[in-house]
């Protein structure tokens, strides 16, 4: 694996025929972003592994299906999204409610976020934006980490989760505004906290 | 207010936190889970070597066999054509019949053991001793 010349192709030829440093090879490179989508959805780090153990044997079982000019992540990522969404089914329901489209998408930041978030460490930084997605809806924390963690364009996030743009971008443009909001609230209890 | 771009870069007046959430998201799973999720998918791929997969060949011979078997029948039903052999005479057509069923039932016992033998899986038998 630490052959510069392996490379994802080469990782899937070896997986279909079989070959075990393939599988490994796919498994380290991609098992955090797929965790993360998993947690994202399931909100409990043994139902996200089980999860992601589950979509990963699926993908090896079927890596000879997979088309050869696709992006492995982007058919990955699906499996792990369907995988949640079926584990989710039998717990909670879904989020189906309609969403309405913003006329512009500007995003209203909350003085205290403004005022408050530059001046926190590096350290304290992560750990409130972590915290402030940990509280976001399952839709949200999945459209923000597709998106910023996992760098997916808009058109891949589609393919994996089956909504259209426009959905996408909605919930991307609540989740960053939810986000603000979070993380001022956040703020806020540390100030008091600090008082 | 900051409006919000969709071609997933990191914008001048957003920059601070879309790195934030670039860098920042993202959670691993625990040590072991490569080396656990490789052992129950190299677990099912043995396994699935093993299944067993009944062949189709033998039930086509079977099928076969069953229509050679039904061709005396015919042979009783249209026996009232007058055969211009002896041996097709309407007296020795019962010593005829006997033969047939006979060989048929001969023929029928090799497919049998050959079902047997490949269903039984008998050469993968020998290969893995």
């Amino acid at each position: 694996m630490n052959n510069p010349n392996y490379s994802e192709e080469t990782a899937i030829a070896r997986s279909i025929a079989g070959h075990e440093d393939g599988y490994r090879y796919l498994l380290e490179k991609y098992k955090t972003y797929a965790f993360t989508i998993a947690i994202g959805i399931a909100k409990n780090e043994e139902n996200a592994e089980e999860i992601v153990q589950d979509a990963f044997i699926r993908v090896f079982k079927n890596i000879a299906k997979f088309k050869k000019g696709g992006k492995f992540s982007t058919w990955l990522y699906r499996i792990v999204y369907n995988t949640s969404l079926t584990r989710l089914k039998g717990r909670r329901s879904i989020d189906t409610r309609s969403l309405n489209e913003p006329e512009n998408y500007e995003l209203d930041i909350p003085d205290n976020y403004a005022n408050g978030f530059d001046n926190l460490v590096s350290s304290d930084k992560i750990a409130f934006v972590n915290k402030a997605i940990e509280n976001l809806s399952e839709y949200e924390n999945l459209v923000v980490t597709l998106y910023y963690a996992n760098e997916c364009s808009i058109i891949e996030i589609a393919q994996i989760t089956g909504w259209n743009t426009s959905t996408i971008k909605t919930r991307l443009y609540r989740a960053r505004q939810n986000l603000y909001v979070e993380l001022s609230r956040l703020l806020g209890n540390e100030t008091k906290d600090i008082r | 207010m900051k409006k919000l771009n969709f071609n997933n870069q990191c914008s001048e007046d957003d920059e601070k936190l879309v790195k934030l959430l670039k860098t920042s998201i993202g959670q691993a799973p625990s040590e072991q889970f490569t080396e656990r999720t490789l052992e129950k998918f190299m677990v099912f791929k043995t396994k699935q070597k093993n299944v067993h997969k009944p062949l189709k060949s033998p039930l086509y011979m079977m099928l076969i066999i069953g229509l050679i078997l039904l061709i005396p029948v015919f042979l009783t039903l249209t026996s009232q054509i007058p055969f211009p052999d002896s041996r097709f005479r309407l007296e020795n057509i019962s010593f005829q019949l006997d033969a047939w069923y006979i060989l048929s039932t001969i023929l029928l016992l090799l497919v049998l053991m050959g079902v047997v033998w490949a269903e039984l899986s008998v050469p993968k038998f020998f290969k893995t001793q």
